[in-house]
C-alpha cells in the first residue's frame, strides 16, 4: 500500500490532468472506457506465441498519451510494483516450464522466457492503459456517464461520494498517524492495540459526517439520482476513437497472420 | 412587510440515550417571527438549542409541539419540499454540506436536480458564484478550497435557489478576519431574511438588526441587536460575554 | 491480493465480471428493499473511511509484519453485507483507477476475491452466526478474526484458481496454493485482530451502530445450519473446488501447448540452437528444474507432489528475500519522514 501522502498527491495530480483541455479530455468518458476495454481484452487474449502482436499492440499507448498530453513519469512509477509481482510469477514459472520456443519478430526465444516477457508486456499495457482513464476524465464525469449504463444507481452515487470524501479522510488519517508518531517517536510502527481507538475515532467521525451529508442532500432535494452534467465531447470524436481502437486491436490480434509474422 | 417565519409555542426534547433514562428537553415554548428581509441573530451559550431550532425549521428534526409556518406554509410533510426549496440552511461544518466534487457542480446541484434547462442552470450558477466572489474558482475541486471558500461555496449553493429565508449555523466559525469581513458584507447585501445562530457576538453585531437570546431553551430577550449585545448583565447571566469591541471600549 | 490484468485471460475476467455483476445486482436490490434511511451517504463516506484506514498499517505482534483493517467485515457489521459489498466495489474501483492496484480487466475478479467473500461470507453469514448469542467484546472478536481469516483464505484460493484457469503461467495449481494460503492465513489473522479492535471500540462507545445479529436466508430460518455444519460446509466446498482444479491440472498439464497447436497447426514451434535463442534456451535449461512437474530421477505422483513442495519453498524464499528488502526500504522511508 502506498503512503497516505502519496495517495493525496496522486489524487491531486489526476484531478489537475483531467481538468486540462486536450483531445482526450474532450471525448466522452464512455468512449474512452469502451476503447480501453477493447484494448485490454485484446492484450489479455494474446498467448506467448503472439509476443510480436503484443509488442505491436502497445504502440497505441504512445499515441493516446500524446493525445492526452500526459507524462509517462507518474504511471511508470505505478507500474513498478505491478511489474515486480507479475515478473516474480513469470520468473517462478521458469522453474517448471521449459516450453516450446516462441517467436519475437524474426527471433526465436524459449517458451518460458516468452511467457515471462508476455506477462511483463501485458502488465505494462494494462497499468499504463488504466491510468489514462482518470488522467483524462474527472471521476464526476465518469460517474455521470456510468449512470447511463444499466448499473445500480446506489453503486454509482456511493462511488462519487467516496471520491468526494477520500482526500478529506486521507488527510485526517495522515494527521492521526503523524500525531501518533510525534507522541511515540521511539515506536516502530503503530501497534495494533491502538488501532481500535485510532481507527475507531476516525470511523465515528466519518459516520457523523455521513449524517450531515445526508441532511444536506435532503435539503437540496436529492431523490436518489445525481443530475447529469452537460455532455462532454463530440459524437464524431467518440466514434473515431472507438473505431480506430477496434481496428488497431483487430489488426494486431488477427491481421498479422496475413503478413506471415 | 409580511412574516416569512412564524414559530408558536415550539417545544422539543431529544429521546433518552439509553433505556430507563429520561428524555432531554431542549426548547421550551418558543414563539417569535421573522419579517421578510429581516436579519436576526440567534445567540446563546453551548447547548441552549440554537442548532436544534434551525433544524426544526427545515424539518431535519420532527416537530413535536407547537406550530411552525415558513413562507405562509405550515410545516407538514406535504409542504416540506416547497419549504426546503425556499429555505437555505448553511451548516456549521461546510465540508459535510458540499457533497459534489467541484464548486460548479455543487452550487448547481439543486437546479440540475430540479431538471432546469442547462442555460438557466449555468446563468444562475454563475450569478450565485459572483454574489459570493467565487466565480474564478468554479472548476476548483472542493477539497482544495480553504475553510472560507468552502463556506462561501455552501452559501452560493443555497443562493442559486433564490431563498426567501437563510438559516446559518455558526457561519463565522473558523474564518480568518478577512473572510469574516467578506462574509458580513455579502450577508448585508443579501435581500432575503436571515436567522444566524452564532457565538460570535461581534459578527452578529455587524450583520444583524435584531437578536434573540436563548438560555436553557427559553427566550430570554428579543430586541434590537446593539441594545441586547451591549447589555453586559443580561449577557453574563446567560453565560455570554460582551462583544470584543465593547470590551475594549470598557 | 489485488490481481493484475496480466494474470487473467479475457474469458475468466469476463466470467468474474459476470459473477460479481450478478452479486452487485442482487445486493443493490436488497439495499433498495431494506430502504434504510441515509444509507447512500453512509456508504460513500464509509467507503472513503475504509480506503484511508487501509492505508494505515499497524504492527502485528509476534510476526514482525504489519497489517490493516478488513474492509468487508467492518462495513458489513455496520451497514450490512449488501450495502457493504457495493461500497467495497467503489473502493476497489478507485484503488484500481487511481493507484493501479489490480487491473481494470481484473476488477470483476478482485471484487469477487475481496469484496464478495468479505461481505457475503464474512459479513453475511459468519457475523450473524458468531454473534447470535448477542454482541459482546468476545463474540465481536471471534466473528472478526474468523471472518477475516476465512474470507482471505477463500480469496487467496480464488486468485490461484483464476490464474490457473486463465492458463497464463505454467505454475502448478498446488504449488500456487501452497504459496498463497499460508501467507494469507497470517495476513487474515492480522486483519482480524485490527478489525476486532476497531469494532470493539465502536461497540464500547456507540453500540447501536453495529448490526444486531439477525440471521437471514431460508437455511438459517429453518434452523438447519449450526455453526459447525456451516463451517464444515464451507471447508468442504473449498476442498471440492480445490480437488476439481487439481484434477484438471493433472489431466491437462500443458494448456499452452494445446492452444499453440490449435492456433498454428503445429505442436511445437521450431527453434534455432544458434544465436539469441540458443543463449536464452541455455538460461532456461538452467532454471527449469521441475519441468513437466517432475524431479529428475523421481517420476510419478510422489515426484509431482515433491516438485510442488520444493517449488513452493523456493517461492517462499524469493518472497521472503524480496519482502525483507522491501521492508528495509519502507523503514528507510519512515525514518526520512521523521527527520
Amino acid at each position: 500500500m502506498k503512503s497516505l501522502k502519496n495517495a493525496i498527491e496522486t489524487i491531486h495530480l489526476l484531478d489537475d490532468l483531467a481538468g486540462e483541455d486536450t483531445v482526450l479530455t474532450r471525448l466522452s468518458p464512455l468512449a474512452k472506457l469502451g476503447s480501453l476495454f477493447i484494448f485490454l481484452a485484446a492484450l489479455a487474449s494474446l498467448g506467448p506465441e503472439k509476443l510480436t502482436n503484443a509488442l505491436l499492440l502497445l504502440w497505441v499507448l504512445p499515441v493516446w498519451y500524446r493525445l492526452g498530453r500526459l507524462s509517462w513519469k507518474h504511471p511508470l512509477r505505478q507500474l513498478g510494483p505491478v511489474l515486480g509481482m507479475v515478473g516474480s510469477i513469470g520468473l517462478v514459472n521458469l522453474f517448471w516450464f521449459q516450453g516450446m520456443p516462441v517467436s519475437l519478430g524474426p527471433v526465436q526465444i524459449p517458451g518460458g522466457i516468452g511467457v515471462l516477457l508476455l506477462l511483463l508486456l501485458k502488465a505494462t499495457g494494462c497499468v499504463l492503459g488504466a491510468y489514462l482513464l482518470l488522467a483524462t476524465t474527472s471521476l464526476e464525469k465518469l460517474a455521470c456517464a456510468l449512470q447511463k449504463l444499466p448499473l445500480p444507481q446506489v453503486l454509482v452515487i456511493s462511488l462519487l461520494l467516496t471520491w468526494r470524501y477520500l482526500v478529506l479522510l486521507l488527510q485526517e488519517g495522515t494527521r492521526m498517524a503523524s500525531a501518533y508518531r510525534l507522541r511515540a517517536p521511539e515506536s516502530r510502527g503503530i501497534p495494533w492495540k491502538i488501532s481500535g481507538s485510532l481507527l475507531g475515532l476516525l470511523f465515528l467521525r466519518s459516520l457523523e459526517r455521513a449524517q450531515l451529508v445526508y441532511e444536506s442532500m435532503k435539503l437540496r432535494g436529492f431523490q436518489g439520482r445525481f443530475p447529469e452534467q452537460k455532455n462532454a465531447g463530440s459524437l464524431k470524436g467518440d466514434l473515431l476513437l472507438l473505431s480506430s481502437t477496434l481496428a488497431w486491436c483487430l489488426f494486431c490480434r488477427f491481421g498479422l497472420y496475413f503478413f506471415h509474422i | 412587510m409580511s412574516a416569512i417565519l412564524t414559530l408558536s409555542h415550539i417545544q422539543f426534547q431529544y429521546p433518552a440515550f439509553r433505556p430507563g433514562q429520561d428524555p432531554v428537553p431542549v426548547l421550551h415554548d418558543l414563539s417569535f417571527s421573522l419579517e421578510s428581509g429581516e436579519k436576526v441573530g440567534l445567540i446563546g451559550s453551548n447547548g441552549v438549542g440554537k442548532s436544534t431550532l434551525l433544524k426544526l425549521v427545515v424539518g431535519l428534526l420532527p416537530l413535536q409541539e407547537g406550530t411552525l409556518i415558513v413562507g405562509g406554509l405550515p410545516l407538514t410533510p406535504q409542504n416540506l419540499p416547497t419549504i426546503r426549496r425556499k429555505t437555505g440552511y448553511v451548516f456549521q461544518d461546510s465540508e459535510s454540506q458540499l457533497f459534489m466534487p467541484t464548486v460548479e457542480s455543487d452550487v448547481s446541484f439543486a437546479l440540475r436536480n430540479a431538471g432546469l434547462p442547462a442555460e438557466e442552470v449555468e446563468g444562475r450558477t454563475a450569478a450565485a458564484l459572483e454574489k459570493v466572489g467565487m466565480e474564478e474558482l468554479a472548476q476548483r475541486q472542493i477539497y482544495r478550497l480553504s475553510g472560507g471558500q468552502k463556506k462561501l461555496t455552501a452559501i452560493a449553493g443555497l443562493l442559486v435557489q433564490d431563498p426567501d429565508l437563510l438559516l446559518m449555523d455558526e457561519p463565522s466559525a473558523a474564518l480568518d478576519p478577512r473572510n469574516r469581513r467578506k462574509l458580513t458584507e455579502i450577508l448585508r447585501r443579501l435581500p432575503c431574511a436571515q436567522l444566524i445562530a452564532s457565538h460570535d457576538l461581534d459578527f452578529i453585531w455587524d450583520t444583524c438588526d435584531r437578536v434573540i437570546l436563548l438560555s436553557d431553551g427559553w427566550i430570554q430577550e428579543d430586541g434590537p441587536a446593539h441594545e441586547v449585545l451591549s447589555n453586559q448583565a443580561l449577557l453574563e447571566s446567560c453565560g455570554l460575554e460582551l462583544p470584543l469591541r465593547l470590551q475594549k471600549e470598557i | 491480493m489485488h490481481m493484475a490484468d496480466a494474470l487473467l485471460s479475457p474469458g475468466i475476467a469476463g466470467t468474474m465480471y459476470a459473477l460479481s455483476g450478478a452479486a452487485a445486482w442482487y445486493a443493490a436490490r436488497k439495499v433498495k428493499q431494506e430502504n434504510q434511511e441515509g444509507i447512500v451517504p453512509e456508504m460513500g463516506v464509509l467507503g472513503a473511511f475504509v480506503f484511508a484506514a487501509q492505508m494505515i498499517n499497524f504492527a502485528i505482534p509476534g510476526t514482525g509484519s504489519s497489517g490493516h483493517l478488513c474492509g468487508g467485515m467492518l462495513l458489513s457489521a455496520v451497514v450490512g453485507p449488501y450495502a457493504g459489498f457495493l461500497t467495497m466495489i467503489g473502493i476497489l474501483t478507485l484503488q484500481c483507477l487511481v493507484f493501479g492496484d489490480g487491473g481494470l480487466l481484473a476488477l470483476g475478479a478482485n471484487v469477487w476475491n475481496m469484496a464478495f467473500y468479505g461481505c457475503f461470507i464474512g459479513g453475511g453469514i459468519l457475523w450473524p452466526l458468531l454473534t447470535r448469542q448477542g454482541l459482546t467484546q468476545k463474540t465481536i472478536a471471534a466473528a472478526s478474526v474468523s471472518g477475516s481469516v476465512l474470507t482471505l483464505q477463500l480469496g487467496a484460493f480464488s486468485v490461484a484458481g483464476e490464474t490457473f484457469l486463465s492458463g497464463i503461467t505454467e505454475l502448478p495449481f498446488t504449488a500456487f496454493l501452497l504459496l498463497m494460503q499460508p501467507i494469507h492465513l497470517a495476513i487474515g489473522l492480522g486483519e482480524g485482530l485490527i478489525t476486532a479492535a476497531v469494532l470493539g471500540f465502536v461497540y464500547e462507545n456507540r453500540p447501536e451502530l453495529l448490526r444486531q445479529p439477525v440471521l437471514s436466508g431460508s437455511a438459517v430460518r429453518k434452523g438447519t445450519w449450526s455453526r459447525k455444519k456451516l463451517l464444515g460446509a464451507l471447508g468442504g466446498l473449498s476442498l471440492a473446488v480445490g480437488g476439481g482444479l487439481s484434477l484438471l491440472a493433472s489431466e491437462n498439464p500443458d494448456g499452452l501447448e494445446w492452444s499453440i497447436a490449435r492456433l498454428t497447426g503445429r505442436t511445437e514451434l521450431e527453434g534455432s540452437e544458434q544465436g539469441i535463442y540458443g543463449a536464452a534456451a541455455r538460461i532456461q535449461e538452467l532454471t527449469a528444474w521441475f519441468s513437466e512437474y517432475q524431479i529428475p530421477g523421481l517420476e510419478g505422483p510422489l515426484g509431482t507432489a515433491l516438485s510442488g513442495i520444493m517449488g513452493s519453498l523456493l517461492i517462499f524464499g524469493i518472497i521472503w528475500f524480496l519482502g525483507r528488502n522491501l521492508r528495509k526500504t519502507g523503514h528507510h522511508e519512515v525514518s526520512q519522514e521523521r527527520h
